[in-house]
């Protein structure tokens, strides 16, 4: 067994980093669209006219960049949102916030706002709806400035109920075509045609990334407990405050871009923190990398299971987490 | 004497209801302050609002002549460490936990320890004898043992005063004396001031040097343990007879309990 912390949090660090370079190769190569690998590099390189060089470059890559950025930026707001709230159960997706950005896209989907305001307006929605969700979550839970772990799960479950209720009764009053932008939404999936969007995302969540280590040493005395922390310097009313803000931009971004995708959040840190124990400078990064890779292979498992059609990625994601989920409940070290 | 903490005019609760009312205590340097007083009289309110997890509504507590209240939450965790009843079970080594004690001495962006907080954890886990656990997990190690375990990492906090909420409950009596005589040790050998809840009589008689006893969150009394616990205060406070006899070894005040069976003979 490895002793020193700093070096086995670099190892760590440098098996994540391989997976993923080896996941992205992989998922470059697959597809519908036979290309080998062994041209890859070739093609990439030196062919630019080829269809197989347009295949790899605007259809392949751009996933694969936003796999990263989403996953990356789910299985972030996971491990802060588990690690703030000291509950394996907590993510973006039980909190409801998943359905209220979902509850905005259907709405304007269904009321044809893109029409008037353009594309743009989809991911925006998206966002609104999840940040709003979050501060309804929050609010309704907080007592006088104290978070109640018990009713804010049960309020985002709830709240995740009534939106997705709502989200049925406008499929059920749409149109044909309006019906199919909004399962795509619904269920979520990579497949995101706006070039900007993907590198704003990207960026967004790597700030997220480096502006959630400024709170990693006070994530680690909150898992001590409330009375705890207060006691070792930590102000953890402000800390629970950023830290929630920062995963609810996560959450929301990735939302707008990507559709709900579940269980990341939740499945990710979750297997991360089995490794590295409770300690948030290595589990931030970790859950990172560990979202970005766990996103692009379900991507690419999506895309190529019953090719050409292709699964949502939403569907993967919540199978294999959704296993994933009942293991952990059944598990014995149910706490952080 | 000088005085490393003083509580004056405080009213404290939570919400709008006070539960402290106008308490005065002055602590000085070298103490082993006892709370004692009945469930529900204002031991762990006192004990929270002295850390300043809980806000006066009015009074204030002055710790080296500057008031508590309007120092950081960092601040006062250099001054004042905590020990509590209990602490999550997380999967964390106890040299790991001992060490967090230097949070509060973290540069804006420390991500990791020095070797000089390493070697105090090591140094204050040899004195509270944690040091052979300190690779096991702190949700895996027994009560005492993780009681033992917060008292090092308060230490490394190097506070001027350590604060303790029944330090002995859940204990076993093993553990309670290792643990009360622990307690003792370091404030003579730190010269470590120190205050503490305590629900068992007589072992605050034993370890305290001074009492404070609390009744309807109002102090009836502080003073030496023999002034404090006569039969006379103890009916008075917690509405109970008992008998206040002498530990024949340390010639404190020692308790004996008086059941309902037995109150005819007390009369005699």
């Amino acid at each position: 067994m490895i002793k020193s912390r700093p070096s086995k949090y670099i190892l760590l660090i440098s098996v994540l980093i391989i997976l993923l370079i080896f996941v992205s190769i992989v998922s470059l190569c697959v597809g519908s669209a036979q290309i080998n690998f062994s041209n890859i590099f070739d093609i990439l390189f030196y062919q630019h006219n080829t269809w197989q060089y347009s295949v790899l470059t605007e259809i392949r890559l751009p996933r694969i960049v936003l796999g990263f950025a989403v996953g990356g930026s789910l299985g972030l707001a996971g491990a802060l949102l588990q690690g703030v709230f000291r509950n394996p159960l907590v993510e973006p997706y039980t909190l409801g916030i998943s359905g209220g950005a979902s509850l905005g896209v259907s709405l304007v989907i269904v009321l044809q706002l893109t029409s008037i305001f353009g594309l743009f307006v989809l991911p925006l929605a998206g966002f609104i709806g999840a940040i709003i969700t979050m501060f309804f979550v929050y609010f309704l839970s907080a007592k006088k400035g104290v978070l109640k772990i018990n009713s804010l799960l049960l309020t985002g479950v709830m709240i995740s109920f009534i939106s997705s209720s709502l989200v049925m009764l406008i499929m059920s009053i749409a149109k044909p075509e309006a019906l199919h932008s909004i399962i795509f939404w619904v269920m979520g999936s990579l497949a995101q045609p706006n070039n900007n969007l993907i590198l704003i995302a990207l960026i967004v969540s790597l700030i997220g990334l480096i502006i959630s280590y400024f709170f990693c040493i006070r994530l680690n005395g909150l898992a001590l407990g409330e009375d705890e922390a207060r006691n070792l310097g930590i102000n953890t009313a402000s800390t629970r405050k950023w830290v929630f803000l920062i995963a609810s931009l996560l959450t929301g971004l990735s939302v707008s871009v990507a559709g709900v995708i579940g269980f990341v959040g939740l499945v990710v840190p979750h297997m991360i923190r089995i490794y590295t124990g409770p300690d948030h400078r290595i589990l931030l990064l970790a859950s990172f990398l560990t979202g970005a890779v766990f996103l692009i292979i379900s991507d690419t498992i999506a895309r190529v299971i019953i090719s050409p059609i292709e699964l949502p990625v939403g569907v993967i994601t919540g199978i294999i987490g959704g296993i994933i989920f009942v293991y952990a409940l059944n598990r014995k070290q149910m706490r952080l | 004497m000088l005085s490393v903490m003083d509580i004056n005019n405080l009213f404290a609760g939570y919400g709008n209801k006070n539960i402290l009312k106008d308490i005065n205590i002055s602590i000085n340097n070298g103490d082993i302050l006892g709370i004692i007083g009945p469930n529900g009289s204002g031991k762990t309110t006192l004990l929270k609002t002295a850390c300043g997890i809980i806000k006066p509504t009015a009074g204030e507590v002055v710790i080296e002549s500057k008031n508590l209240y309007s120092l950081s939450v960092k601040e006062i965790a250099r001054k004042v460490a905590v020990v509590t009843q209990s602490i999550e079970p997380v999967m964390i080594t106890v040299l790991e936990y001992v060490v967090m004690g230097r949070m509060p001495y973290y540069k804006k962006f420390q991500f990791f320890e020095s070797k000089e907080d390493y070697r105090l954890a090591e140094k204050f886990m040899q004195l509270t004898d944690t040091l052979r656990i300190k690779d096991q997990y702190m949700s895996e190690i027994s009560g005492g043992e993780r009681q033992l375990a917060q008292v090092a990492r308060a230490l490394v906090q190097q506070p001027l005063i350590l604060l303790l909420d029944e330090p002995t409950s859940h204990l076993d009596i093993t553990h309670q004396i290792k643990i009360l005589d622990l307690i003792r040790r370091l404030n003579k050998e730190l010269n470590l001031t120190v205050v503490m809840v305590l629900h068992d009589l007589n072992l605050a008689a034993e370890y305290c040097t001074k009492l404070t006893m609390l009744k309807d969150g109002k102090i009836h009394l502080t003073d030496t343990p023999d002034q404090v616990l006569t039969y006379k205060t103890i009916e008075d406070v917690y509405d109970t007879i008992v008998i206040v006899e002498k530990n024949p070894l340390s010639g404190k005040p020692f308790i004996i309990p008086v059941t309902e069976e037995n109150k005819q003979l007390t009369k005699s």
